[in-house]
Parts: structure tokens; C-alpha cells; sequence
């Protein structure tokens, strides 16, 4: 018995966690502090990504696992995926127009074509300005005029502003009679060999795009990026030879996320070739930046004329087919009733059936199927933080010919906007932004009610507890409430500096008993009084402690490991 | 009450296993900071990095995208029987570009009746700036126990005999497109030896056992053929063989030239392609027909084995032979008029998991139906709907131009010029 005990002792003296909350908490940016110039180029293949993510991925079940890239604050650092803009800045129209754009726009007055267009699905070619510049030429599809290059160029701004990398892109234009083939342009015939690159195909795929009466064509140019392509990265899993790349991409929450702002914009072709890693020094140290590459497949522009189930469907979804199948195709769905307004620079793209619960993209992926409600609230609200003026500004991009087109896609964005609001706001306690004042005066917002999506009576109840940091105990204190985003805090908080509370913050309201559910927030004393160290959202759930989960790594040696594991 | 030993060992564990622990701790440091705790994961995955290794799965995939990309792999499977009825077919075949574009493919099938093919063809794709392509096909084949009914639609299974036939065949095929769509000219020419003979090891009689040459057009022959051929047609399918609206219209213009001018004779094929996608295309109705009329030249005669013929493996009728012009009496004022309507390929009525129809049973009933129904009882009807299902729609769509692919219903109609109803399986 004494032995017993002992080992006891020792298990205790082993399993010890850790603080909480460390002192740098929260953080505001994840450091990517080892060198990743190892990084080899990869491609993976979209077949298999789409037969895996379609026949695999599709039966994945979701583990509950809250993000494990948000700081303690329910909160997205800054890294290389990522950076906080829209919702957690002010932008600007202006700032929103010029998105990623850094640099000067390509000179059009002449072009050299240099090889094929290495990505994407609409027809293009890798050129070099008239000032020598590398860029990425993508023409529209002769039944899409404006249509493609539009959206990339809206959807760029938009997806820049949401937080992604994105690569600088300007509208400008094709002229071939002011065009020349490089000398040493090649391109891949399909015996596989590279061969000299010829007028005639360039005519090749000038005779498929929408050619202007001028007989110029309206082209998106894309900077060439700076750095090392790596390849795409991939939604679930880490690059092995990344060794900054240690949260399973299926637990970051901007990829996660990506299911709200997917379906707000229509973003329906989500896959590793549709992303970009490149190796870039900074500061020194060479790491991995990580894009959304190709944002072109957005509103009504999705590769082809005839993707009617496009957004309401995967590629392949087994109860759908079923149902169809059984019923000799009477059973219609939802897509072959739907009215669409069609703008040939468009497409198939409306907001009134749209309901962002019921959005698929072509295919699932393992990050699509993780995100959680606290996901698509923090998603949600940057998608809210978008006003109508600013959704005008960034439609106003796509230089859009026909103004009723311009004007079309602007309310569809506005109408698709409101219904995610709606839905995702108020589909969990709304309480945001709570700040506990020297004097013990907790305050804080109701995103539902500020975004107007919700209204009515409602009570808030605070309870308060003592917070142990480094085990974790609580101890309660007290409760109090309002009828007001103001609560008074009891008498008894500790007042010495480095102490915790913790405070479970509740809505009453008969509308939306879902609210009932309290959020927990953390507060530690400083020198100045309160700040706010720590909210969950949905406390009790699966926690993963910040980057303390782990996914076995994609493409590890089959010797090994499974290749492909997921968690 | 424990004894001092017990005592004794007890602190010796828990000083042995703290220290233990402590140096367990000492060895992992605990983190100060977020930063310095994620500086820990990421420290500890510097010691195994490595760099992406696609799983065999993943390579599987790559390789069939590559293919699927570029074009055949150097060695494809080949499953074109050397004529109807042959029974299930294998084959296989190497396939080789020689230039950018053009490809050489030497390929060859057998099957379970031991019908033979072996051929290789030569195509150029991309001529006269993508206007052009142009096929060299060389081969021959042998057919050991092709069926034949007798004449006309009303013959009975029971008068099934074999033939057999080898053929040589050398061809080279022009398909032009002048303005890159919609109209499209396509000319040809075939050098081929048809060498009717004796079946092969079939529990039929053999041809020669029941007609005469007299009686049966051919019988016995070898017969060298030069066979031109030109077709107009105008063609505005969103992706042939992959289109789920659009449509096909073309005339052919065969002829068949015997150098000993005793089998001579011409033929016109009318035939007509329409998709009409219904539901927001998660239907298409694709109608086909074809209509072949065949031409005597003075004097000569149809080969029974190139009559047209309706079905195919063991349900294949062949239409009446039209009379030589000279045996013909009742020629309105010698005017060549001598043709028969006729469908090619079969008429199809195709659902995704259709199966083909058995010949009989089906069939009869069909022409009961159809004989009330048809609206076109001169020149036959078909009709192909697709439902197709929603995991390869545009797959399902894309079969309705590949016959090979086709199920097959019965519900055509025909009417002979000759008076009698007959009936296509």
C-alpha cells in the first residue's frame, strides 16, 4: 500500500500541465521561428485529392476538436496563413479595392508568352510585360464574358480582406496582334514532350475565350509569385518537411473557416491545386508562405456552362444520388428548381434559396467537415464586418460592363451576407468582446443584436469564480446579471496582481435559447487592472490546448506510417 | 501499524521516482511562455522531418491522371471484336506518339469464338492548323462464324447458317473542319479484300451447305474492294462524345468498287444525332437515327456479308438484297432506284442500367407496340433517353455518342419497300 501511494506521488509529480495561461497570453501572432528551407516542391494530384476527399473524406467524422490555431481569446493570431483585417481592423473601401496589390500594374502594350498557364482550369498563358515582368494571363470562356477574369479579381479582394494571402492580380489586356512568342517558349504536347511554343497555339486558346470587338481580350494578369513553389498544401494533416507546420490544417480555424466564407462567395472548388505554398526568406529565416492561390471559382464561375447542382451537391453524394436514382430522377432537388437571374458575366449565382448550412462544395474537405459553430461564429463576423458599401466597392473590381451585372452581384453578395448573419450569429451565446474595467464593471456586445439580425428582451447573468491558473480550479464567487451589455461585478475579486476570475456569461432570451449556454471568459489582474486572457465559446466541448493535438503528418514514409492518416 | 522497514522503503521510492520525474522534467523543459511552448512543437518536429512520400494509392492515381491528361498509355487494353458476334473480346494494344501529336497504335483483339483482329493505325490530329486530322488504318481481321438468317425481317432463328470471312484491310480517312465548328467534310479511301469462306468450328450449318451462289449473292467469293467514301456534316455537339446538348447531321456517300465489277455498289447513310437536356440537364433525351440505302450498279450484285443488317451478334437480320438493275423488271424507265431503308447501329432506348434486350420474347412484343405507335413507318424510328445518374452525368452524357456503349431496347419500326413489316431488334 505504501508502494502505491508512492507511485501515486510520483504519477502526480509527473503529470503536471502547465499553467493555463501563460504571461505573453494571448498571442497575437504564431511565430514561424525554425528555418523550413528543406521545404521540397510537391504536388499532389487532383485526381486522387478528389477521389480521396470524395469517397474518403466524405465518410470522415467530425471529432469536435475546437481550432487549435486560435490564440486564448477565441481569436486567430497573425502568421503566414493568415492575417487579421477585415473585422479586426478598419478597412477602408480604399484599402479593400488595392487588396493584396503592392506593386505596379502590368505594362499590356506588349506581351511575350513564355509557356502555358500552369494552374487553373480556364484557359490562359504565362507571359512577360512589355517591362518584362512574369504574369499569369487568364482569359474568360467565350460564354462567360467578363465572367472569370471577374471574379477573380472580386474575389481576390474579397478573400484579402477575409485574412488569406492572395496573389496580386490586375484586369488589363490581350492584344494579339502586340503579342510574340518567347524563343524559348515550350509547351506540353501530349506525348509529353515539351516543344516550341507557336502562334498557332496561342490562336488555339484565343479561338475559346471571349474575344472583344476590338478583337483585344480582357484578361486577369496574376504577379508571379515571390519565392519557391512548394505546391499546394493540403486540408488535412502537416507538410512533413515544414517544421513551423505543426497544427493539422483540419484545426485551423481560417481553413475551417473557409466553409462560411465558401458559401458566401460560392467558392465551390476547394482543393490542394487551388492553393500555393512558396519558400520565402524574411528576415533571415527562409519559411513557408501559405496562398489561396485560385479564388476564380466564385459567384456564378465554376469551370463550366452546364454545373447546375454546383454548391447544392458534391461531386458525388450518395443520399442524393440515391433519392434520384429510386425515384427515376422525379425527385427533383433543389437545383433544377431554383430561379437564377443569369448574367452571362455571373452565372448561376442567387441569394434567396441560398442557405450556408446546406452549401457543398465540389468536394469535402477534412477541414470543411471540423468547423464548429465557434468557427463559423468567428467566420461569420468577419463576414458581417463587410458593409454594403464595402461589398459594392469590391464587386466594383470586376469592371463589369453591364452595370445591371455589377449591381446584380453586389446584392446576391448583400443577400447572402445577411442570411449567414442570421444563421450563424445567433446559432450560439453572441456575447463578444467583454472587458472587466478596473472598477469591476464587466461590459461586452451582443454581435447578434449589433449586427441586427436578432432582437428582443434579454437578460445577461454573469458568474463569477475565483481562477487557479496553475491548476485550473475554480471557486465560485458570486452571480449577477442585467438587463444590459453592463454587469456589476461582485464585491470579493481578488485585487492582487497576476489573480484570475472567471466569468460564465449567459443570455436569457426566449428567442434564442440556445444563448443560455454560457461562454466562459478569464480575466487576470495587472497593474492597470483587468485584461482579458482566455473565452471559449463552447466550453466543455472537445478542447485541444493550443497546438497540443497532433495529426500524423501527410506523405510520411509507408515504412513508417500510414501515408495519409488522419486523426 | 507499519514497521520502519516499510517506512524506510517507502521514502527510498518516492525520493528514487521524484528524482526520477524531476529529471524526466529537467529533460523537457516546462514552457514559460505561448511562444516558448510552441517553440517546443516545432523543435520537436525538427527531428523528424522528411520530405512528402506519395502512398502507392496516391502514385496509382497519379499515374491514371497522367494518362487521363496525356492522352493512352503506351500499352491499353482493345475490346473491338473483328465483327458481330464474336462473343466476349480481349485484346490489347501499345500506343506510341512519334511526333508531338501523332501517334502510332498497333493493337489487336480476340475473342471467345475466336474472331481475330490485328491492325495498326497511324492518326494524325492536328493538321492544317487544327482543321484537319487524318487517320492511316491498315489491319485484318477474320470472322470464323458469322450468322446468317436469310433475307428480310420475317426469317426465323431457325434458319441460322455461319459464315466465315477474313478481310485485309488498308484505309487512310481526311476529316476536316473548314471553319473549326459546326460544319465538318470528312473523305476516305479503303483498299480491302473480302474472302468469304467456310465456317470454323460452329454448330451450324455453313453458308455453302444451304445456298448456292445462285441463291445467296457472294457465296464463295473474294472479292477486292476499293471503297471511297465522303461525308458533309454539320456538327454543333458542345464536346462530341461528351455533349449534353447539340446535335449531329450528316450524309455519307459510299462506294464499293469490285475491280472485277461483279459486287459493286453504293450506299447513302442519313443519319441524325439530337441531345435535348431536360431538367437542368440532369436528363438528356438524345435522339439517333440512321438511315442506309444501298445502291446496285449495272450488273452487279450485293455480297450478301455487306448487305446492311439490323441487331447484331445472334439477333442480326439482313434486309433483302435490292435486285442488279438488269433483273429488275418493274425498274420505273431503268432509273437506279433500288434503295431500302434501313437502320444502322440499332435503334436504343437507354437507361443507365439497362441490359440488353433478349431478341426474341422482347422484340415481338415491341413490334406490337411500335406497329400501333410509329409516326414514321417508311423511313423507322429511334430513339435514345438517358437517365443519367448523378454521380457521372456528364460521363453517362458523353456515352450517347459511343455506340459500343449503347443498351439496346427494341423500339424501332421498319417497313420494307417490299411490302412486308419487319421489325429491328
Amino acid at each position: 500500500m505504501l508502494v502505491a501511494g508512492a507511485l501515486a506521488m510520483c504519477a502526480a509529480a509527473v503529470s503536471t500541465t502547465g499553467p493555463s495561461f501563460y504571461p505573453d497570453d494571448p498571442i497575437t501572432s504564431e511565430r514561424e521561428s525554425q528555418d523550413a528551407s528543406k521545404a521540397q516542391p510537391y504536388f499532389i494530384g487532383s485526381l486522387y485529392e478528389m477521389a480521396t476527399n470524395l469517397f474518403v473524406t466524405a465518410g470522415y467524422k467530425p471529432s469536435g476538436t475546437r481550432a487549435q490555431n486560435i490564440n486564448t481569446i477565441d481569436e486567430m493570431p497573425n502568421s503566414h496563413w493568415f492575417t487579421n483585417r477585415m473585422g479586426s481592423t478598419s478597412l477602408t473601401a480604399e484599402d479593400l479595392v488595392r487588396g493584396p496589390n503592392r506593386g505596379a500594374p502590368p505594362d499590356p502594350s506588349h506581351w511575350t508568352l513564355t509557356r502555358e498557364k500552369t494552374s487553373g482550369s480556364h484557359p490562359g498563358f504565362t507571359a512577360r510585360d512589355a517591362s518584362g515582368e512574369t504574369w499569369f494571363l487568364e482569359f474568360d470562356p467565350s460564354y462567360f464574358p467578363e465572367g472569370a477574369t471577374g471574379a477573380v479579381e472580386v474575389a481576390t479582394k474579397i478573400f484579402w480582406a477575409l485574412g488569406y494571402n492572395q496573389v496580386e492580380t490586375f484586369l488589363t489586356t490581350f492584344d494579339p496582334r502586340r503579342a510574340e512568342i518567347d524563343r524559348d517558349a515550350t509547351l506540353r504536347r501530349p506525348s509529353g514532350a515539351r516543344t516550341r511554343f507557336t502562334r498557332d497555339d496561342m490562336n488555339a486558346v484565343l479561338e475559346h475565350v471571349a474575344r472583344r470587338a476590338d478583337g483585344t481580350y480582357r484578361v486577369v494578369a496574376g504577379r508571379l509569385l515571390p519565392g519557391k513553389i512548394l505546391g499546394g498544401f493540403q486540408y488535412d494533416g502537416t507538410r512533413p518537411d515544414d517544421p513551423n507546420d505543426v497544427v493539422p490544417h483540419e484545426h485551423r480555424r481560417e481553413l475551417r473557416a473557409l466553409r462560411v466564407f465558401g458559401a458566401w462567395t460560392n467558392l465551390t472548388d476547394l482543393k490542394a491545386s487551388n492553393t500555393l505554398d512558396t519558400l520565402v526568406t524574411e528576415n533571415g529565416r527562409t519559411v513557408v508562405k501559405h496562398y489561396l492561390q485560385d479564388v476564380g471559382s466564385t459567384f456564378g464561375m465554376c469551370n463550366d456552362l452546364h454545373e447546375w447542382d454546383l454548391s447544392y451537391e458534391h461531386f458525388v453524394q450518395g443520399d442524393k444520388t440515391r433519392r434520384r436514382l429510386f425515384s427515376f430522377g422525379f425527385a427533383l432537388s433543389p437545383w433544377q428548381t431554383v430561379d437564377y437571374v443569369e448574367y452571362p458575366s455571373i452565372g448561376k449565382f442567387e441569394g434567396d434559396v441560398f442557405d450556408p448550412r446546406t452549401w457543398r462544395p465540389q468536394t469535402p474537405t477534412t477541414a470543411y467537415l471540423e468547423m464548429r459553430d465557434d468557427d463559423a461564429f468567428w467566420a461569420a463576423r468577419r463576414v458581417a464586418a463587410f458593409s454594403d458599401d464595402l461589398i459594392r466597392a469590391a464587386v466594383h473590381v470586376g469592371e463589369y460592363s453591364d452595370p445591371k451585372a455589377e449591381k446584380y452581384l453586389g446584392d446576391v453578395l448583400i443577400k447572402r451576407r445577411d442570411k449567414i448573419k442570421s444563421i450563424y450569429l445567433t446559432a450560439v451565446n453572441p456575447i463578444v468582446s467583454p472587458h472587466l474595467d478596473a472598477d469591476g464593471r464587466l461590459t461586452f456586445d451582443n454581435a447578434a443584436f449589433a449586427a441586427g439580425v436578432a432582437s428582443g428582451p434579454a437578460r445577461y447573468r454573469a458568474s463569477w469564480l475565483h481562477f487557479d491558473n496553475a491548476t485550473g480550479e475554480t471557486r465560485t464567487i458570486a452571480e449577477t446579471q442585467s438587463l444590459t451589455t453592463t454587469i456589476e461585478a461582485p464585491p470579493g475579486l481578488p485585487t492582487a496582481s497576476g489573480r484570475f476570475v472567471a466569468v460564465d456569461l449567459a443570455v436569457d432570451s426566449e428567442a434564442y435559447p440556445r444563448w443560455r449556454r454560457p461562454i466562459r471568459t478569464y480575466f487576470r489582474r495587472g497593474g492597470a487592472g483587468w485584461g482579458l486572457v482566455g473565452l471559449e465559446r463552447l466550453p466543455g466541448r472537445v478542447d485541444g490546448p493550443l497546438l497540443a493535438r497532433r495529426t500524423p503528418e501527410r506523405g510520411a514514409p509507408e515504412a513508417t506510417g500510414r501515408a495519409a492518416g488522419r486523426q | 501499524m507499519h514497521s520502519l522497514g516499510s517506512w524506510i522503503v517507502f521514502i527510498v521510492i518516492v525520493a528514487v521516482t521524484n528524482g526520477a520525474a524531476g529529471s524526466v522534467a529537467a529533460q523537457e523543459p516546462e514552457a514559460a511562455t505561448r511562444d516558448a511552448s510552441l517553440e517546443q512543437a516545432r523543435i520537436e518536429k525538427l527531428t523528424t522531418l522528411h520530405p512528402y512520400v506519395p502512398g502507392k494509392t496516391e502514385a496509382l492515381f497519379t499515374r491514371a491522371e497522367d494518362i487521363r491528361v496525356n492522352g493512352l498509355p503506351r500499352s491499353h487494353p482493345f475490346f473491338e471484336s473483328a465483327y458481330y458476334g464474336g462473343g466476349f473480346t480481349l485484346g490489347a494494344g501499345y500506343a506510341h506518339h512519334v511526333s508531338p501529336y501523332n501517334m502510332l497504335d498497333v493493337r489487336g483483339s480476340y475473342t471467345i469464338l475466336g474472331y481475330k483482329r490485328i491492325e495498326a493505325e497511324f492518326t494524325a490530329p492536328r493538321l492544317f492548323h487544327r482543321r484537319g486530322a487524318l487517320s492511316l488504318l491498315g489491319g485484318w481481321r477474320e470472322a470464323t462464324q458469322a450468322a446468317f438468317y436469310g433475307f428480310g425481317m420475317g426469317t426465323s432463328l431457325d434458319n441460322r447458317a455461319d459464315f466465315d470471312f477474313q478481310q485485309p484491310y488498308g484505309s487512310a480517312t481526311l476529316t476536316l473542319w473548314p471553319t473549326r465548328r459546326l460544319l465538318m467534310l470528312r473523305g476516305g479511301v479503303e483498299l480491302s479484300q473480302w474472302s468469304q469462306r467456310a465456317a470454323e468450328g460452329s454448330d451450324f450449318p455453313s453458308v455453302e451447305q444451304v445456298y448456292t451462289p445462285a441463291s445467296l449473292p457472294g457465296l464463295g467469293t473474294r472479292t477486292t474492294y476499293l471503297h471511297s467514301q465522303g461525308t458533309v456534316g454539320l456538327d454543333w455537339r458542345t464536346s462530341p462524345g461528351y455533349s449534353r446538348r447539340g446535335g449531329f447531321y450528316g450524309v455519307t456517300l459510299h462506294d464499293y468498287a469490285d475491280k472485277d465489277d461483279r459486287f459493286g455498289f453504293r450506299q447513302v447513310d442519313y443519319e441524325a444525332i439530337q441531345h435535348v437536356p431536360i431538367l437542368r440537364e440532369a436528363w438528356v433525351i438524345s435522339l439517333r437515327a440512321i438511315a442506309r440505302t444501298t445502291y446496285t450498279k449495272t450488273d452487279q450484285q450485293v455480297p450478301f456479308f455487306l448487305l446492311p443488317y439490323v441487331g447484331s451478334g445472334s439477333d442480326a437480320r439482313i434486309h433483302e438484297p435490292p435486285l442488279p438493275r438488269s433483273e429488275r423488271a418493274d425498274a420505273p424507265g431503268g432509273v437506279a432506284h433500288h434503295g431500302q431503308p434501313l437502320h444502322g447501329n440499332g435503334g436504343v432506348l437507354r437507361h443507365r442500367e439497362g441490359r440488353r434486350t433478349p431478341c426474341r420474347s422482347r422484340s415481338q412484343r415491341a413490334e406490337k407496340r411500335l406497329r400501333r405507335r410509329c409516326p414514321f413507318p417508311r423511313t423507322g424510328c429511334h430513339a435514345i433517353a438517358d437517365r443519367s445518374g448523378e454521380e457521372s452525368r456528364r460521363d453517362q452524357a458523353g456515352r450517347l455518342d459511343n455506340p459500343d456503349l449503347l443498351r439496346l431496347l427494341p423500339c424501332s419500326y421498319h417497313h420494307s419497300p417490299h411490302g412486308h413489316v419487319g421489325q429491328a431488334a
